[in-house]
């Protein structure tokens, strides 16, 4: 299988079931709204040692927000509830708690619930005030400019992550191009994230280590520079490999975003400058989601 | 399910207790079953065919409705605990209609007397005329009052509107009396007219929105400042789809507010917002 001329390997991608919740940033104006979403997701790209998946969904105008106030929404992903219950808020009240006339509201409903306000509401130091608006809690916390608004909770769902794809190709500048197509391409579909920096990661990962205290290494099969010493799964004329990964609310965004992904980066750049695209899996064994690439893409 | 129509044909000998004419209590029964049911009273029972007229009508809602017609000025307790459904009541109720009400919707066309949506826990409470002393105010013998829900008067209420609130809303689109939000633990209270002396005395927490300038007492209150809550956009939302057409410049959305804090005699730090 070929788009726009550049094979499609006949593999699939492996991904996992998750935990997820979204949680809606506004402020001022949107540029505190994204400098609080920055720092609130940061070190949020891999669950192997950030504990989370984390990255702006996407910017919501004034009038899509509780509040009234431009603003942006937040997925965040995680192996477990309580994990989701631990880094949610210790980052909430690092990064959005901390940064000037934001508030924090949730952003899906789920029965199972994540606390917000319920744990940041102690920093008002008993000068918090709670209240109820038409059924939903909130806090009141008395900071410098004046309140930080903040809902009680938000909702914890079942998700899919893990979700990926390689884009293999002959030097830096046309993965770039085709990576950053990919990306804005991932990007206009909602319920899903590409959480690494980018969007992308070059250090895909392998299960386990020759060190016992690594779960996950470098997967030298895609490193180009290891050729000749280890078997490589690297098409041929590739010099450069970049990796999306992909979370999602449920596997058919997950879906959706390799598809356009996929058809965004096959049509970006000088023709030939992408050697090929391919996905990572561990054989079918770890997770019970696959994407199939050549299933994916066949109405492209 | 059923559609209750009870049309009072003559003024009750005496004060009658009209809880067992909630929605839950009438759906299902037939006309004869209804007109049977008997009504304690202060000094006798009496049956409810005795009084009213009674037609049951089936319809295509999930709810059953009440429609009490006449005016119902001698029945304490109308909807007192009802959970669901609808019960209208097409002129003036008694003293504690809605109390401990828990859901569903209750709605006054009139007048309605003392201790309105006591200890009301749920559901929504609409009276289209005056309301008595003591809106939302806690049961007799009880610490609290409403714990939930909404009262919404479209009138004025006497004293002691909001007394001890402790969650829940109750809006007043017309003046409230003396003492409204006293000892207010927490919940909102809307004054869209003027609120008289004695407000929000005793208050600890909860919020207070005026439609003009209230007259506090020296002590106990924070300087009024101009000031933009961060709340007050979802407040302002909630609100306007609580009071629909009427008018209330507060709830304006380009306008800031001012606010204070109090009662601090009691350590109070509820909010007065206008």
């Amino acid at each position: 299988m070929k788009i726009n001329g550049i094979p499609i390997e006949a593999t699939f991608a492996e991904a996992f079931d998750m935990k997820a919740t979204r949680v809606v940033i506004t402020a001022a104006d949107l540029q505190w709204a994204h400098a609080a979403a920055a720092a609130f997701v940061g070190f949020g790209t891999s669950v192997i040692a950030c504990g989370i998946e984390m990255a702006v969904e996407m910017e919501l105008p004034a009038d899509a927000t509780p509040d009234g106030r431009p603003g942006v929404s937040v997925l965040a992903f995680a192996v477990s509830g309580k994990e989701l219950e631990k880094q949610i808020p210790r980052r909430a009240g690092q990064c959005v708690l901390t940064c000037p006339t934001t508030a924090l509201f949730a952003g899906i409903e789920g029965e199972k619930r994540v606390p917000l306000g319920k744990s940041l509401r102690y920093f008002g130091d008993g000068y918090q005030i709670s209240k109820w608006i038409d059924g939903r809690r909130y806090w009141r916390i008395p900071v410098m400019d004046g309140e930080f608004l903040c809902e009680e909770d938000t909702g914890r769902v079942d998700a899919v992550g893990g979700g990926n794809f390689f884009l293999f190709g002959r030097d830096v500048e046309s993965v770039t191009t085709a990576c950053r197509a990919a990306a804005a391409a991932i990007a206009k579909v909602p319920g899903a994230i590409a959480p690494f920096p980018g969007s992308a990661t070059r250090s895909g990962s392998k299960v386990g280590s020759k060190y016992a205290a690594l779960h996950a290494s470098t997967n030298e099969a895609y490193c180009p520079t290891m050729r000749g010493l280890v078997p490589t799964r690297l098409p041929e004329g590739t010099n450069v490999t970049m990796e999306l990964v992909i979370d999602a609310l449920t596997d058919s965004a997950v879906g959706q975003a390799m598809h356009a992904g996929i058809g965004a980066a096959c049509h970006a750049g000088r023709p030939g400058a992408l050697v090929g695209i391919g996905a990572g899996n561990y054989g079918g064994k770890l997770g019970r989601h696959h994407f199939h690439l050549h299933a994916l893409l066949k109405t492209s | 399910m059923n559609s209750v129509t009870l049309t009072l044909r003559s003024t009750p000998p005496c004060t009658l207790w009209g809880e067992s004419l909630s929605p839950e209590n009438l759906a299902g029964l037939s006309e004869r079953q209804i007109a049977a049911m008997s009504l304690p009273g202060s000094r006798q029972a009496l049956c409810v065919g005795d009084l009213f007229s009674v037609r049951v009508d089936s319809t295509d809602n999930d709810s059953a409705t009440v429609t009490l017609v006449g005016d119902c000025g001698r029945f304490t307790s109308l909807g007192r605990g009802m959970q669901g459904g609808t019960l209208v009541i097409e002129g003036a109720a008694g003293t504690e209609v809605g109390r401990q009400m828990r859901g569903g919707v209750l709605c006054v066309r009139g007048d309605c007397g003392h201790f309105a949506g006591v200890d009301l826990r749920g559901g929504r409470l609409i009276v289209e005329g005056n309301a008595g002393d003591y809106v939302g105010g806690p049961s007799p013998g009880q610490r609290s009052g409403m714990s939930g829900g909404t009262i919404l008067i479209r009138g004025g209420a006497g004293s002691h509107a909001a007394y001890r609130l402790r969650r829940g809303t109750i809006a007043i689109t017309g003046s409230a009396g003396p003492f409204a939000a006293a000892e207010m633990v927490a919940g909102t209270l809307v004054v869209a007219s003027a609120a008289d002396a004695g407000l929000a005395v005793g208050m600890r927490r909860g919020t207070v929105i005026l439609g003009t300038a209230p007259n506090l007492p020296l002590e106990g209150f924070s300087e009024p400042r101009r000031e933009t809550p961060s709340v007050m956009p979802l407040l302002r939302d909630s609100l306007r789809r609580l009071l629909a057409d009427a008018a209330f410049p507060t709830l304006e959305p380009t306008r800031d507010v001012y606010r204070c804090l109090g009662d601090r005699v009691v350590d109070g730090m509820g909010e007065l917002l206008w």
